[in-house]
Formats: structure tokens, sequence, C-alpha cells
């Protein structure tokens, strides 16, 4: 077989006490769309930062069309036609698209920078993956998926042959994703290889050729996509089977637990009223921009709300601030869990007692005993993956993470939860622990308020689903009637709403 | 991948003020040796009087520092506590401690002003405190005309002069008393640990119910009272309270914090650290003076003392891999 563009073979890289990469062989074919998938920490990221030059593996080699390459910098591997279009999007948000599209290889005419051509060349470049945004636009303005095609233009403008997609759709919603999809094909279609790296099965099974799984730094299974299943990748990659999560009908109480009524924000939300019943999981679906995530940062008192009121077991509530929205028994689990949920270089405990400080302080102060005990009963009941309690929470896993803001509101115990993209960026088997966690919380008497662009994730967990669409509720539906089109279906449909 | 603990003692897993402490140790045991009038009592308590102000306010700084901000009007509180301190024990008939408490008071209120404008208006911290320490500076030269005030009494010097079983000075018990207090309020205290959280990530702290803005407020309140028991002693210390009292205080007690581990990032850091870095400075400037080194070369060596010590701190994180 003398048509790869890249072969990785015998990768070791090693951190003090970690094994990240153990004797890793990859294989890419010319002109073929490469699948990479593994749980967080398995270590396709660590590859990948290997060929890009950002590590460097202690042994193994690396061949690109079929010579050896060595690689000291990352400027090297760009030098050599491989590109990155990296998870975490660096772009600087201050400049232009042509100027970012150019960024480290501006386009000079006697040492200077030539503008005019630097704009012609990012329009040409960004026409060929039929994205069409103003080469002076400032890049902060766009939004994430707009971004991330500007970055994917800086890497074909370079000339990258070999393209890298780090979990590019994990910030996009359904419709975006689809349109990165086709464009994937269509880079394929002009002669581009790609290793396209995600979290979701169903995107790798349509449109990659062939698929690696890789599972605590070793490659566990590659095979041509076509020989694959589902279930073969799950077992795969968690090295066991997975208990997935499936859908139960719940019966519930007519038991009124919170009920909101006309609430609105200036230019964001207006009218919207919901009735939620004790012990219910209730979905907020929509497109990106419906301001889903707006709507319950009101409620929890993080955004000022213009009008409307607030209800808790029939008693009208104020809510100015989240201090008070805990106060009446809600918690709130963000989306952006680094920015707004973490505190990164904080301990697990720490980051789990937070709430309850208050508590926990008798007589002059902090009872940190009592503090650690309760930590390790959830890191034991939720079965959370750190070493100590005392272990900065930045070390851990997305889906650990998660799991320790979870039991931050369970350990303070919230009645009223609100979820905002619970599963994003977590990996399969933590999803499933993480919505069987749901469903348990649900079944002792907590009540769920779910926001999640995955429609499935909403379907299979939700009893009622509200869809809204571009601050308007466009309709409250029972999750058993509804199918995946449905929900766009409703959001999208003009005028009136439905009520059941 | 081995899961048995390793035994092995790690001078890197120390955190950052146990290593300096420990460089602390090594270097007084070298200056013993080649000049032994280092170790004499007299030497010591001078040095620990010596280092007590500037200690004392870079333990409000370390508050500060924490939530991720800085407050450069220290020299400020700390001048004008001590000359309106002065002004009102020479010129009215008020109890002098009375004089005092009531200066600590006024000060822990600008100190909320500080906060208030950080907080409530958003604004940057820099600018804010540069700001109000201009405004309290002009303030003791509005008060002075620029000359000092003379005539405080003796009983008042006391506290700045004298010293229990005549070796350890006043200001060093206060300094000490402050890092217990204050090192349990962060350490012990919800109050204490909302710190490091609205440092570490304030955003996720308000949505863990904690008031930033009130946490914010109170360590600049904190801040500045300590500034203020510092201008005051220093001025029971001269007998006079000379309008640049303080003046020079800022950076070293932002030094002092972070040699001993705080992150300017907020989040990270120790009150003790503050002692220990505080402490480090006074031995190195002690030791140019006993071992008869140009006083001129203080500064340069102070720089390269700070350099290294942030070295340390940047190879420890990459050791631990914490980058």
């Amino acid at each position: 077989m003398g048509n790869f563009i890249l072969e990785m073979k015998g990768i070791t890289k090693e951190f003090p006490g970690v094994k990240a990469l153990d004797g890793v062989n990859l294989s890419v074919c010319k002109g073929e769309i490469h699948g990479l998938i593994g749980e967080n920490g398995a270590g396709k990221s660590t590859l990948m930062n290997v060929l890009m030059g950002i590590y460097k593996a202690e042994t193994g080699k690396i061949l690109l069309n079929n010579e050896e390459i060595f690689i000291n910098a990352p400027s090297d591997v760009i030098a050599k036609g491989i590109g990155m279009v990296p998870q975490e999007l660096n772009l600087n948000p201050y400049i232009s698209a042509a100027e970012n599209i150019y960024l480290g290889n501006e386009i000079k005419k006697y040492g200077k920078i030539n503008w005019k051509r630097t704009r012609e060349e990012a329009e040409k470049v960004m026409k060929s993956i039929d994205f069409e945004v103003e080469p002076t636009e400032i890049v902060m303005r766009l939004s994430t998926a707009r971004q991330q095609m500007i970055q994917l233009a800086r890497v074909l403008a370079t000339g990258a042959e070999l393209l890298i997609f780090d979990e590019p759709t994990a910030s996009l919603t359904r419709q975006e994703t689809d349109i990165l999809l086709k464009l994937m094909k269509k880079l394929q279609q002009d002669g581009k290889s790609i290793i396209f790296i995600t979290h979701h099965l169903d995107e790798l099974l349509a449109v990659t050729d062939a698929i690696t799984v890789m599972r605590d730094g070793k490659v566990v299974f590659t095979d041509e996509t076509k020989n694959v299943t589902e279930s073969v990748l799950i077992e795969n990659m968690a090295g066991k089977k997975v208990e997935k999560q499936t859908k139960v009908n719940r019966k519930l109480e007519n038991n009124i637990i919170l009920k909101i009524e006309g609430l609105a924000r200036k230019n964001e939300f207006e009218n919207v009223s919901f009735e939620v019943k004790k012990g219910e999981i209730f979905g907020i679906g929509g497109l990106v921009g419906s301001k889903r995530t707006e709507l319950i940062s009101t409620i929890f008192g993080i955004l000022k709300k213009t009008s409307g009121e607030i209800f808790i077991n029939g008693r009208k509530v104020e809510i100015n601030n989240p201090f008070q929205a805990i106060q009446q028994g809600m918690g709130f689990v963000p989306e952006e869990r680094r920015n707004h949920g973490i505190f990164p270089i904080l301990s697990v405990r720490e980051n789990m007692v937070i709430s309850l400080y208050r508590q926990l302080f008798k007589g002059i102060k902090i009872q940190k005993e009592k503090a650690k005990k309760i930590t390790n009963e959830y890191i034991e009941k939720i079965r959370i993956k750190t070493p100590s309690t005392e272990t900065a929470i930045q070390s851990l896993s997305g889906g650990n993470q998660q799991k320790v803001i979870l039991s931050r509101w369970m350990a303070k115990k919230s009645r009223i939860m609100f979820l905002d993209e619970p599963t994003r960026g977590i990996d399969v088997n933590a999803k499933n622990e993480i919505y069987s966690l749901i469903y348990e919380l649900a079944n002792q008497g907590m009540t769920i308020i779910i926001v999640s662009s995955e429609h499935e994730e909403l379907l299979l967990l939700a009893d009622r689903i509200m869809i809204m669409h571009e601050g308007k509720v466009k309709g409250i539906v029972e999750a058993a009637d509804l199918e995946q089109q449905d929900i766009l279906e409703i959001a999208l449909r003009l005028g009136g709403d439905i009520n059941e | 991948m081995s899961d048995r603990k390793r035994i092995k003692f790690n001078f890197f897993s120390m955190p950052t003020e146990g290593i300096i402490f420990c460089v602390l140790i090594i270097m007084c045991i070298i200056l013993t040796m080649l000049k032994p009038a280092f170790a004499s009592g007299y030497n010591l308590s001078t040095l620990i009087r010596t280092i007590s102000w500037t200690t004392i306010v870079a333990f409000g700084q370390t508050l500060v520092l924490l939530t991720g901000g800085i407050d450069l009007s220290v020299a400020g509180i700390a001048g004008m506590s001590g000359v309106v301190s002065a002004y009102l024990i020479v010129n009215t008939n008020i109890n002098p401690y009375i004089c005092i408490i009531l200066v600590i008071a006024v000060a822990f209120f600008c100190g909320c002003i500080n906060g208030i404008l950080i907080a409530k208006m958003n604004m940057v911290p820099f600018i804010v405190t540069l700001a109000t320490g201009s405004i309290f500076t002009g303030f003791i030269y509005v008060i002075t005309k620029g000359s000092p005030i003379l005539g405080i009494p003796e009983n008042v010097m006391v506290i700045g002069r004298g010293m229990l079983f005549g070796v350890i000075p006043y200001p060093a018990i206060i300094m000490i008393l402050g890092c217990i207090i204050l090192g349990y309020v962060t350490g012990y205290t919800p109050f204490g640990r909302y710190i490091y959280s609205v440092g570490g990530n304030k955003k996720a702290a308000e949505i863990a119910g904690i008031k930033c803005d009130r946490v914010i407020i109170r360590s600049y309140a904190l801040c500045s009272l300590m500034a203020s028991v510092a201008g005051i002693l220093i001025t029971c210390r001269l007998g006079t309270a000379q309008p640049t009292i303080g003046a020079d205080w800022v950076m070293p007690s932002v030094t002092a914090a972070c040699i001993g581990g705080t992150s300017l990032a907020g989040g990270r850091g120790k009150i003790i650290g503050a002692l220990v870095g505080g402490v480090f400075m006074g031995v190195i400037s002690n030791a140019i003076t006993i071992l008869a080194i140009s006083t001129y070369w203080e500064l340069v060596i102070t720089g390269f003392v700070i350099l290294i010590a942030i070295a340390i701190d940047r190879l420890k994180a990459l050791r631990n891999h914490e980058i």
C-alpha cells in the first residue's frame, strides 16, 4: 500500500507517571476522511499535538507521503502541508477576517503587508469553501460557526493537504453541523485528506471512510467504516459493554412546583409562561439564538428580567441574584463549564462544597473534615473519577467536572435544577452516566429543567418539551408524542402556539 | 502508570512559600556563619521591626491580589492615616487611642470606596486605586502643607517603639497577630474561601450563590485597614508624622506577596506567604548592610531575587504539569 499520506508508527509519549501514548500506529490514506474517536483522556489530542509539533514523542516515526519527517516546531508541520482546525479556536477576535486568515503567513510586498491582496486572497479562499463574509469584518462580531470557518480558511490558505478537525462540531447546532459535514465531503473531493475527531458516532458513520478508536493511550480498533457499527465503536471506546440509557415514560402527580408567568427580558425573549411539576424533567429545545440560556439565566437571577413573575409552590418569589435563587432551592449547571462552572485551580472538595460553606461554618471555623466526608460521599455515590478530594478540578475530565458541579447542587439539596447543555464536550460513556443520574434525581423528586441543542437528548430525558424560537415560546408538548424533526417543525412554524 | 505512591521527597511538590522558607533558612545560616553579628538579638529585633510595616501592608495586599485585583492606594492610605492620627493626637483633647481607632475606621471606609468603585461600577482595580491613592496622598499635603507633624506624646510612641521582654518589638507582635487572624479568615471562614473563588472564577462564584461584590468590597476595606495600621505604627515609631510615610510601600507589598507564592491572576496564594516574602526581603536588605555591600546594590539584588522567586514558581508548575 503506497498511497498513505500519513503514517505514524510506534508513537510513545510519556508524562511523568502517565504513558499518554503507548506505541500508537495511525495510517491515513490519501484522499480519505479518517475518523478518530475515543473517550476523553484516551490520547487523541496528545497524538495530534505530537503530529502538530506541540509535543515531542519519545519514540516512533512519522511518515508523510512515504518519507520520514522530523518535526521540531509547529511551523515545520504547517510548511509540510498539515493543518489543524483546533477545538478551541485561536483567532484574534479584534482584527479582521482577512488578517486572521493570513496571520503568520502574511502576503507581503517590499517587506510590508499588502492589504489589498490579503483581502482578495482571503475572499478567494473563503469562496472555495462556500463561505461568504466581508474580509474586513472584525472576527469578534461573527458567530462561533463562522469563526470556525475562518479558522478553516486559515488552514487552507497555508496550502494544507492534510486537515485535522478536532471536535469541530462540539459547539455547532444541528444545521451548522450538517453544513460542515457536507463541506468536509467537498474538501475530500478536492483531493484533501482529513482526520476528523469527534464524540458523535453518527457524524463519524456518515462521512468517514475509515475509523480508528483509541483507549488509554493505545489504538484498540481500526477498520473501514463500511464494516463498522455504532455498538462496535462504543464497546471499543469503553472497553466494555455500555449501558445505554433508555427512555422511561414516567407518571407524575399534578403538583406544580415552578410557575413562570409572562417573563420577559428586553430584546431577548418575551411573554414566556410555563408550569413545571414536582419531579418533572422539563426540556427546553430550539435552535441556537432562541434565547433559552438567557431565559433560564433570568429565572436563576443571573440576568435581570424586564417583567414577569415567578411562583414557587404557588407563592410569588422575588429573585434578583443567584443567591436568592439558591435560597429558593434552585441550582444551576451552566453551559460553559470552564468559564462559568468550575474554579479551575481549586480542589474538587472546594468546588463541591462552595455553596455549602455557610452550613459548614460551625462555631469559629469551617468543618473541613465534614466537607471532606461529603465530597467523598458523592465521589463514591456518582462515581467521580479523581485521585483525591484535594486534586485541582482542572485536571479531571469534562464528564467528571460536570459530576462535581451536579453534586454541588445535590449536596445543597436543591429542589429545582437548571441544566444548560449538560453533556456538551462529554464522551459517550460519561454522557450515559449523567443521563441515568438525571433520571435518578428526578425520581427522587428533584425537578429538572434542561436546555439542550441535542434533540435526541431532550427526547430521551424530558417528560415535556418547550420549544422556543427567537425569544418566543412556540409550543409545549409531551415528549412521548415527538420525533426529532417535530421539534424543528414547531420551532420554525409561523404564528400561533399549540398547547398539547 | 504505577499506582504506587512515591514516598520520595520532592522539593517541587512543596508549596511555594515552603520552598522560599527553606531558602530563607539556608540564607540565614550562611549569614550567621559569615557574620555572627547577624544572629544577635539586637540585629534580629531591628530586622523584624523594619520588615513589619511593609509585611502588614502585604497581608492586606494579598487579600486583594487573591480576588484578582491590586491595591495601589495603600501608600496614600498609610500616609494619610499616619498624618491624620498625629494631627488629632497633637491638636485635640481626644484620647489618643480613640483617635487611632477613628482613623482606622476612616481608612476602612476609604477601602470600601475602592471596593465599591471596582465591584459595583466594574472599574479596573489598577486605575481606580491609582486614582484614589493620588487623592489620599494629596490630602496628606493639604493637611500638612508638606511639613511633618511633631509632638506625639511619649506614651503613644510606645506602640511603635516598645518591646516585649526587651527584644520583641510591638509592631512585630501586631504583624504576627495580623498574620494569624487573616490566615485564619482566609483559611477557615466562608468569607475567606469566597475570596479564593471570586479570584479563581468570578462568574462561577456568582452562579454558586456568592455575593461577589460584597467579597471584593470587604477585601479592599481590609487591605486599607492593614495599610492604615502600618501607617500609624510607623508614625508612632518615628514620633513625627512625615508626609512621605508609606510612599514606597506599594511595590514591596506586592513583591512580598508574590515571593510568597501569591498569583497576580488571583485565586492562588496564602497570607503566610506574604510573611515569608516580607522576611525574605528584609533579610536580603539586612545582609547587604552587615556584609558592607554598597546599599546602591540593594535594588539590583532585590530585582534578581524577585525574578528567581517567580522562576521557582514557574519551574514548580512545569514539573507538576500545571501548564
